[in-house]
């Protein structure tokens, strides 16, 4: 038995959305809280120690790499939304490359990152070694579990299984990668203050 | 959206990339003015660094929500949603400076903390460990 799910492409009368649409920023909306409260135990770890700033000079962090991603995920993010605009063209194709020139940008993201903790594990520096480095690990870990869910998502739609809704019902798939775009900017914008606050203020 | 629509929106996404660019290169670049050689300025130099550097960020956070996430153009159920979120989000982040400035900060009582003797035994453990060992014998 097929039942419609509804309100896919059209919009409900009380909220004026599709409803995934209002199901991803109520989501946002936890994921605002979840990074707030980091940022939160973030203030009071390094306000409450007068040695904080030692720590950070000596963990050395790798300012021009950090730079050069997020270079990367600013052109992840709008690489998405050109897929997403490929798709109101009706350019199945161009939405393909864009989408995978996010996809590579955002691996690209993660061998960067892999390469700025194996010189951090390699220093000797753990979470453990101080709070410093329990805040950087457990934010830019945090973040980057966020960029693999993202890859997850973002490969199946670059792959036959997921872009051939856009075969039978083209508007809901242009409305998925919308969705799946807000959570992928969200994750840049989380970047965009996570970057200055631990590598340099 | 019309064909003429969608193409000046696309000008649109690569001007913001641009400037996201832009402003990723000023952020590096002003986190190595020297504030502290600064002295003609009010408050201290930790003040200046962290608004210059969280003031840009909130630029590139306020192009990335406006024009990325279509903030510019959305239903009225997503603004109240969020304001309510960015609402609770200052909370949790005021909530630590708030104690702070409540006169009964820990910072106050970590001074106390740091000008006495057992602070260097804190920070130098073997000494701490070979005193309480002499301490058993």
């Amino acid at each position: 038995m097929d039942i419609e799910i509804p309100y896919n492409v059209e919009e409900r009368k009380d909220t004026g959305l599709y409803n995934s649409k209002l199901g991803i920023w109520l989501f946002l909306a936890s994921e605002i809280m979840l990074f707030g409260a980091l940022f939160s135990s973030y203030i009071v770890l390094r306000s409450g120690d007068p040695y904080w700033m030692l720590h950070v000079k000596e963990a050395h962090l790798n300012i021009p790499l950090a730079t050069i991603n997020t270079g990367v995920l600013i052109l992840s993010s709008v690489t998405f939304v050109m897929s997403w605009v490929s798709l109101k063209l009706k350019d199945l194709s161009k939405f393909r490359f864009y989408m995978g020139i996010t996809l590579l940008c955002s691996v690209i993201f993660l061998v960067i990152k892999y390469f700025e903790y194996t010189a951090k594990f390699d220093a000797g520096h753990y979470p453990s070694t101080h709070n410093f480095y329990a805040v950087y690990f457990t934010m830019t870990g945090l973040h980057g579990l966020h960029i693999i869910g993202g890859i997850i998502v973002n490969a199946y739609f670059w792959l036959p299984v997921g872009y051939k809704m856009w075969d039978t019902e083209p508007e809901r798939f242009t409305n998925r990668i919308e969705v799946a775009g807000l959570y992928w900017h969200f994750v840049d914008l989380v970047w965009i203050f996570v970057f200055p606050s631990l590598y340099l203020l | 959206m019309s064909q003429h629509n969608i193409e000046s929106h696309i000008k649109v996404y690569w001007n913001v990339f641009y400037a996201l660019l832009a402003f990723t290169v000023l952020t590096v670049a002003v986190s190595y003015i020297p504030f502290e050689e600064y002295t003609f300025l009010p408050f201290s130099p930790i003040f200046w660094i962290l608004f210059v550097g969280l003031s840009i960020a909130c630029i590139k956070g306020y192009l990335v929500s406006y024009y990325f996430m279509h903030l510019n153009d959305e239903s009225n159920t997503i603004y109240y949603t969020l304001l309510t979120a960015v609402f609770c989000l200052f909370v949790l982040l005021f909530m630590p400076l708030a104690w702070r400035a409540s006169g009964e900060s820990h910072d106050e009582q970590y001074e106390q903390y740091v000008g006495q003797d057992h602070y260097v035994t804190f920070k130098e453990p073997e000494h701490h460990s070979s005193h309480h060992h002499d301490e058993d014998h």
